[in-house]
């Protein structure tokens, strides 16, 4: 069968068709929360789109916590100075799909050494742990995701925690642009695999994967 | 004819018999062959740039995977360093392309040539399915999202051409076997 499709592929050649389209139920009205509070209409195959974007992003906060501007946006990029000070190209690494060289005794030393092991959350002036941050995210990583562009990727360590360290994903994914989406693809073909037009129950089961984040 | 070389004989005609029945077993999922398939990639390609060059494709192993498409292929340019285009074969014989915007320059590994790799995608598949994986692909034939990569090994001297045999469950936490890689002309198991 394949060859047959195959050699029927030449007789349909569409080089500017748009990308992959996927069947999806009716337009129905979803509840959902506006930025200002009410209430919006929004279809529940766009409301599943952007949670699975969220799953993606690899410093995605559970639920809808914002980290633009948050305290644990700050704590990352804390971390993420811990790749230079020990004499790495963060997007280097990830380029040549070797498996994080960073090690957990390395962040805190160098927290320790820069006196970040503690930063102001800006919103409420409070104290927080960059180090248990970073063990939270390190936690929960394998969970989520993150791993299945870890497999498209190939040659990385999906079992290393510190493969899912979210400065280093992010620097994997921006490399590889092209996995990152096919392995976005292929969650979604599952999801409508499993749960065919069923936004609402797609929707059920994404939440819940997101709340396995590392808060 | 000795005793001795009566049984050598004999031997050497079960393993052959063996041998062809190893090869002729069919396969418990289904490729869709690249070789054939590439020229219509590649239109598509030099659609959107005249030096495009191929830098990996992928193929699902269908029966039981979710996939939507039959082959991607992913093209680079050396003129257009931001961005990279995906061109899917898919399940309904349509071609559909998609530009990726990089923001940062685009790793141009050297183009995949077409005598860099003797193996067409079913024929890797063989190669790389021992026991182990023919009993995964059996045990979750209802559903699985595996696949083959043609791809240069990164990492390694030369960045041979290679194809790597993923076999995964679909969903995060599911189960997944050690990544095989093929050399592409041999078929041998490179690790």
């Amino acid at each position: 069968m394949l060859l047959a499709i195959g050699s029927l592929a030449g007789c349909k050649f569409e080089p500017q068709i748009p990308t992959l389209l996927f069947p999806t139920a009716p337009p129905q009205p979803f509840s959902g929360l506006a930025p200002g509070g009410g209430q919006v209409a929004e279809r529940p195959e766009d409301a599943v789109d952007k949670l699975i974007d969220e799953l993606f992003d690899p410093f995605n906060l559970p639920g809808d916590e914002p980290y633009e501007g948050s305290v644990y946006q700050q704590m990352d990029r804390v971390l993420s100075g811990a790749y230079a000070y020990y004499g790495h190209d963060l997007a280097e690494l990830a380029r040549n799909r070797q498996d994080n060289p960073l090690t957990e005794q390395m962040f805190f030393d160098y927290l320790v050494k820069t006196g970040r092991i503690y930063v102001p959350d800006p919103a409420t002036g409070d104290q927080f742990s960059s180090y248990e941050w970073l063990q939270r995210r390190l936690g929960t990583g394998s969970a989520g995701v993150y791993s299945l562009v870890l497999d498209e990727i190939g040659d990385l360590d999906k079992n290393n925690p510190m493969n899912y360290e979210a400065n280093y994903l992010a620097a994997l994914f921006t490399a590889y642009l092209w996995e990152a989406s096919r392995a976005r693809q292929w969650f979604h073909d599952q999801l409508i695999s499993l749960y065919g037009v069923d936004s609402a129950a797609m929707y059920e089961y994404l939440a819940k994967l997101d709340l396995l984040g590392p808060e | 004819m000795t005793n001795r070389m009566l049984a050598d004989s004999l031997g050497i005609a079960l393993l052959l018999v063996l041998g062809g029945c190893k090869n002729s077993q069919a396969l418990p999922v289904e490729v869709a062959s690249l070789r054939e398939n590439l020229p219509t990639l590649e239109r598509a390609a030099l659609a959107w740039r005249p030096d495009a060059y191929l830098e990996s494709s992928e193929i699902p192993l269908h029966n039981g995977s979710p996939a939507s498409w039959l082959i991607d292929a992913h093209f680079n340019s050396p003129t257009t360093p931001y961005e990279s285009l995906l061109v899917n074969l898919n399940i309904d014989g349509s071609i559909s392309t998609e530009r990726i915007a990089h923001t940062i320059p685009v790793r141009l590994v050297a183009p995949i040539a077409p005598d860099e790799w003797a193996l067409d995608s079913e024929e890797a598949l063989k190669s790389g399915l021992d026991s182990r994986r023919r009993q995964f692909l059996e045990v979750h034939a209802d559903s699985h999202c595996s696949f083959l990569k043609l791809e240069r090994d990164i990492g390694e001297p030369g960045e041979k051409v290679v194809w790597r045999l993923v076999l995964r469950e679909c969903l995060p936490g599911g189960e997944s076997l050690p990544d095989i890689i093929i050399d592409p002309n041999s078929g041998r198991i490179l690790r």
